[in-house]
């Protein structure tokens, strides 16, 4: 077990002092980097409602199990090196908190979930002010309730897509609050599954191979105020009742199954002032029913709403498109969804009686979509005189675009969504 | 003439090539599933359905695929080909009729399945006693997703 990296690190001190903390019993655990185990003695020797002050240095430790609740707080940003072999912190004992540690370098393998930090069965946990580097899975979350995760830093990179685990991952657990992380390069940035209850609120998350927040089966939830930029296939939000999302943006995300934000099996829920920019399509739906969108901006997106046929009762109201190829496409004639008083920068039409509404309606759905929507490569006729010719037709006389799917009163002038 | 038969022998070569019906290889993290529209990132659980005219449908775990099935009104008695990923063996392409599956609680697939298959032989060598899961067979996969839709 003696490595040369071992030896390296008899350069340094290890001191380990107990200091009474006041009138309480709980004591207060100073660790220096040493050679051996400092953190997991420290942890070893500690009871219930210690305190453990972890500072600077490299700590070549892995591993290391918490079974009590404790205080971990990394003094400017330890660092924790898993060599690539390790996982670093499971915890499974309920009230610890992790603060303030740089962790690097977890294993990988496609058997087990390896994260930078782990909780099983553990509740209230709270880990904050963390930043991980080159980890499969961040921070990784199993039956536990009243998670707090809050400004950490997880950053990744690799080769294969599937070398790479999830950023935050959570699974069975509620009352979470997950707010102001920075999360880049991972599977999934954001992973719930079962996971109700919980909020979402100031994160940013980009780049990840696959989706910036994914969630499946997860009820009740919040998301306010998160970027998701630039990630593989964008959001995807499935199998859930009562999501509520507002004041998230969600940009630039293209590609063939691309979504700003791909809603699959959604009911009850609020999609409301959110902005949806440069996206190949906006938001794909299928199998949505009673959900409102509300106040949004679809911005610069190749459609801004796909809407499937499985798809019923939901509410488009009061949004902007603007500069998108396409507004609302959909593959069936009969749509029974809603939209009213929306902002159409396509729309032509007059508004004589000056309320600030046209006078007549707007099919937001071209005869051209639906016809992408059965032969893909027929987009190569796009902006060409036939199709102009046949959306034109089509518009008079609607014959295969959905009669239903009008809005009787769209805005003449955008809606102002920052006041 | 020489130029001639090379053409006509590459042509037959294209025409053999683009009829032949096998399973097609997923590529990982470009690929979505057919069903839930996920994009398809885990080597250990994914799925292929192979119609009898030669059309692939991908998925990325096996109640996507029942469920692909049921709705589309597909009989697994049909002649279409049905192959699954070898969890022990990842990324590796079997048949899903003989394949042998575990449903384990302990398993994480991506569309909360917990079923994972493995090649004739396969299970005895490895993970079984890892997933505390039972052992189950093609046809009960098949009622277990198609019944609970």
């Amino acid at each position: 077990m003696f490595s040369i990296r071992k030896i390296r690190l008899s350069f340094f001190f290890f001191i380990l002092s107990f200091v009474h903390a006041g009138l309480m019993d709980a004591k207060i655990i100073e660790v220096k980097a040493s050679h051996g185990n400092p953190i997991t003695v420290a942890v070893a020797s500690a009871v219930d409602g210690d305190t453990i002050k972890v500072y600077p240095g490299l700590y070549k430790e892995a591993n290391i199990l918490i079974t009590k609740s404790l205080y971990l707080l990394g003094i400017d940003q330890p660092v924790l090196d898993g060599e690539f072999k390790h996982e670093i912190f499971t915890i499974a004992a309920s009230g610890v908190t992790i603060n303030g540690f740089k962790i690097i370098n977890t294993g990988r393998s496609s058997m087990e979930d390896k994260a930078a930090i782990k909780c099983l069965d553990a509740n209230n946990v709270n880990i904050s002010y963390n930043t991980l580097e080159h980890t499969f899975f961040g921070i990784h979350i199993s039956n536990s309730t009243g998670i707090i995760i809050e400004c950490n830093t997880l950053l990744t990179e690799g080769e294969h897509e599937y070398e790479h685990g999830n950023g935050i991952h959570l699974w069975k657990c509620s009352d979470a609050y997950i707010q102001g992380n920075e999360i880049e390069g991972h599977r999934d940035g954001i992973y719930f599954e079962f996971v109700t209850n919980s909020k979402i609120i100031n994160n940013i998350s980009r780049k990840n191979k696959r989706y910036g927040l994914h969630f499946m089966f997860s009820h009740n939830d919040e998301y306010y105020h998160n970027s998701f930029i630039n990630n593989g296939a964008g959001v995807a939000v499935m199998y859930t009742t009562n999501v509520t999302m507002r004041y998230n943006s969600f940009e630039q995300n293209w590609g063939s199954s691309s979504y700003g934000m791909l809603l699959k099996d959604i009911r009850d829920s609020h999609v409301e002032f959110n902005i949806f920019s440069s996206n190949t399509s906006g938001i794909y739906m299928e199998g949505v029913s009673r959900t409102v969108f509300h106040l949004n901006e679809f911005r610069e997106n190749g459609y801004a709403i796909k809407l499937m046929a499985s798809c019923d009762d939901n509410t488009f109201s009061k949004n902007n498109f603007k500069g998108n190829t396409f507004d609302i496409s959909t593959n069936s004639r009969t749509v029974l969804n809603s939209l009213d008083q929306n902002y159409w920068d396509k729309y032509q039409g007059y508004d004589r009686d000056r309320n600030g509404f046209g006078d007549v309606p707007y099919r937001p759905v071209s005869l051209f979509s639906m016809i992408i929507e059965q032969v893909p490569p027929a987009v190569i006729l796009w902006r060409s005189f036939l199709v102009l010719v046949l959306d034109r037709a089509e518009k008079s006389l609607p014959a295969v675009t959905p009669e239903n799917l009008k809005d009787e009163s769209p805005k003449m002038k955008a809606h102002d969504l920052h006041s | 003439m020489n130029l001639l038969n090379k053409s006509l022998l590459f042509l037959l070569c294209l025409a053999i090539t683009a009829c032949s019906s096998g399973p097609e290889p997923i590529d990982f993290g470009k690929d979505a599933c057919t069903w839930c529209k996920m994009t398809i990132m885990d080597p250990k659980f994914g799925t292929e359905l192979v119609t009898d005219k030669g059309r692939v449908y991908k998925f990325d775990d096996i109640n996507c695929l029942v469920e692909y099935m049921v709705e589309n009104k597909i009989s697994p008695q049909d002649k279409h080909s049905l192959y699954v990923l070898d969890y022990s063996d990842p990324g590796k392409i079997i048949d899903a009729r003989t394949a042998s599956y575990i449903h384990s609680g302990e398993l994480r697939t991506p569309m909360a399945s917990r079923v994972a298959a493995f090649g004739i032989g396969r299970l005895q060598q490895a993970h079984h006693e890892l997933l505390k899961g039972e052992e189950i067979s093609w046809d009960q996969v098949w009622k277990k997703f198609s019944v609970e839709e």
